[in-house]
């Protein structure tokens, strides 16, 4: 068996087991065969609270997570520079800002929250390409811009925490992801969008490839390199701006997946979306599963349990390989 | 292929070629010369369809080659350009595969047709034992020569390389040139090279074109073009030009005639 189809095997028997016990434990403990039979007879008071509460939010941790791996991968390809991330470059916090302000403004819009944030993103998006496409997309100026972008736009939602009460709750909720309180509804709306994205952005695998050859030699292929780059793009900011919208702001999580899966499977992208998709689920249902039940009843939000597993977890996979990438 | 007074200019205030008219022979090795910033590598990008010219145009076959869609191009001419980047972990023989993707569509499947195009593409650069390796793994030479394979594996008539000898030692050149020019007369492939050697462009190609200041100043058979007031024009250098049975003709720069 090759390291690749280990590499599958072993992340999604991991995650199959993280989703039984993110299942089964917290503040209400069922057994396994309980929860089976409670949920297809619906006659468990505890199971009913389990479906209820709990199911959504590892639905959407899942779908959250593998949505900010994808972006982070199609996004390093698409500006061909390994840093790139939807939260490192203002993409998420654009779509927060955006989503938040229509939201305060026009509360009853709730339902279209990934619309504005889809908006957000792509304006984010957009800032940072047009203003680093005069020096051709130079890694370190898009980078700086993009880190301007998401310091101004982190401001902007940051100053919404010093505004009148109301407005405070949900801020909370929306800029520092925690999974609680997810609903069906939830479940739905990034469910929806959230696999629309990811389908396509194993679509757009092979183009991804393509791109990382230079423009000149893709464009001397027969390749159309802007288009690519607007599609790619536009499912990226797709996939972080519903991320954001139902999860909340998750910075990393593009980051460090995408640079642990190219050590385990390479730089393919036929392989490292499908791996980013289940590496990014598994490392959020993990960091959820551990922020409800370590400091019971207090809750850690994901977004902090990640960091603090992810970053160790990087160096230590980046000095363990010494050799390029997939070796 | 033929050059119609092609204008091209990067920032819009200079320009960087002015007026080039040149003719590219069918089948023939033609070398593009000239010293630092004449514009050499921007006319290839200009026939290569890499930038667009202001004014001016370059046809392919009875029609501009601004006319041709992407893929119908990229069947016609492919490019070796100079600096050139890939996964370190893509194999030697999937890189090549890449040069097929003008000959499908977006989702099919791999044809007999692409195998035996890599194939040969390997064959001829000599890279079929090393198909499998990765290209963080190969030598210099190597590398040079597997961006030449992706080319090839287009099946174009047409191939332009910008500097393919830039960085090379001189076995991996003489090597490299050597596969260039038996492409040119066993395959019969129209070649356009940008070189930097007078002697190599001397000893490998059919024809010369001069780049200097953006304008082709000289075009014809080595001997037509490569004469000690020619390079003198040119380069600023004093050389003599010398015939060898086996080297053929050469020139050995002798000084830039400024007294120390």
């Amino acid at each position: 068996m090759s390291k690749k189809t280990i590499c599958f095997a072993v992340v999604a028997i991991l995650l199959l087991a993280a989703a039984l016990i993110s299942m089964t434990t917290g503040s209400i403990k069922v057994g396994f065969l309980e929860l089976i039979r409670g949920l297809i007879n619906g006659d468990n008071e505890n199971v009913n609270v389990v479906r209820d509460l709990r199911l959504p939010r590892i639905i959407v941790s899942l779908l959250t997570g593998a949505a900010l791996a994808v972006s982070g991968v199609l996004l390093q390809a698409v500006m061909r520079n390994p840093l790139a991330d939807a939260g490192v470059i203002g993409i998420s916090s654009g779509a927060g800002v955006v989503s938040l302000t229509m939201v305060t403004i026009f509360p009853n819009l709730f339902f279209w929250m990934p619309f504005f944030s889809f908006l957000g993103g792509a304006f984010a998006c957009l800032l940072v390409y047009s203003l680093s496409w005069s020096s051709g997309l130079h890694p370190i100026r898009l980078l700086l811009i993009g880190v301007a972008i998401n310091a101004t736009f982190t401001g902007l939602g940051q100053s919404f925490n010093y505004r009148g009460s109301y407005a405070v709750t949900s801020v909370n909720q929306a800029i520092s992801s925690i999974f609680t309180m997810k609903t069906w509804e939830d479940v739905k709306i990034m469910g929806l969008y959230g696999s629309f994205g990811l389908l396509l952005a194993l679509a757009v695998s092979s183009w991804c490839n393509t791109l990382a050859l230079q423009d000149k030699t893709a464009g001397n292929l027969g390749f159309k390199v802007v288009r690519a780059r607007l599609v790619i793009s536009a499912i990226a900011v797709l996939l972080a701006s519903v991320a954001t919208a139902v999860g909340g702001l998750i910075a990393f999580v593009g980051l460090l997946v995408p640079h642990i899966a190219r050590l385990l499977v390479g730089s393919d992208h036929r392989a490292l979306i499908p791996f980013s998709i289940l590496l990014g689920a598994l490392l959020i249902l993990t960091a959820d599963t551990l922020g409800r039940t370590v400091l019971a009843p207090t809750e850690i939000p994901a977004s902090i349990i990640m960091t603090v597993i992810g970053g160790p977890f990087l160096i230590f996979m980046l000095r363990k390989s010494d050799r390029a990438y997939g070796t | 292929m033929e050059l119609n007074g092609i204008t091209y200019s990067y920032d819009r205030k200079t320009d960087q070629l002015q007026g080039v008219t040149a003719s590219i022979g069918q089948g023939k090795m033609t070398a593009i010369i000239g010293p630092n910033g004449s514009g050499k590598s921007t006319l290839l990008g200009v026939m290569a369809r890499n930038l667009a010219p202001r004014s001016g145009t370059a046809v392919l076959d009875g029609k501009a080659i601004a006319a041709y869609k992407p893929k119908e191009l990229a069947r016609k001419l492919a490019v070796v350009h100079q600096r050139n980047d890939a996964p370190g972990d893509l194999t030697v023989e999937r890189l090549a595969y890449y040069g097929r993707l003008p000959h499908r569509s977006l989702f099919a499947q791999r044809s007999e047709d692409d195998e035996e195009a890599v194939e040969w593409a390997l064959g001829c650069t000599n890279l079929l034992a090393r198909r499998g390796a990765r290209i963080c793994e190969l030598s210099g030479g190597e590398r040079q020569r597997v961006w030449i394979a992706l080319a090839l594996a287009q099946k174009t008539p047409i191939l332009f390389l910008d500097e393919p000898t830039a960085y090379l030692d001189m076995y991996y050149q003489i090597e490299l040139l050597e596969l260039i020019r038996r492409l040119n007369l066993r395959h019969g492939l129209t070649i356009v090279i940008v070189l930097h050697d007078m002697n190599q462009a001397v000893r490998y190609c059919d024809e010369i074109i001069v780049m200097k200041g953006g304008q082709a100043v000289l075009q014809g058979t080595p001997e037509q073009v490569v004469t000690a007031r020619t390079i003198k024009d040119i380069y600023g250098v004093d050389v003599v030009v010398r015939h060898d049975e086996l080297a053929g003709m050469y020139i050995v720069p002798v000084g830039t005639g400024e007294r120390n």
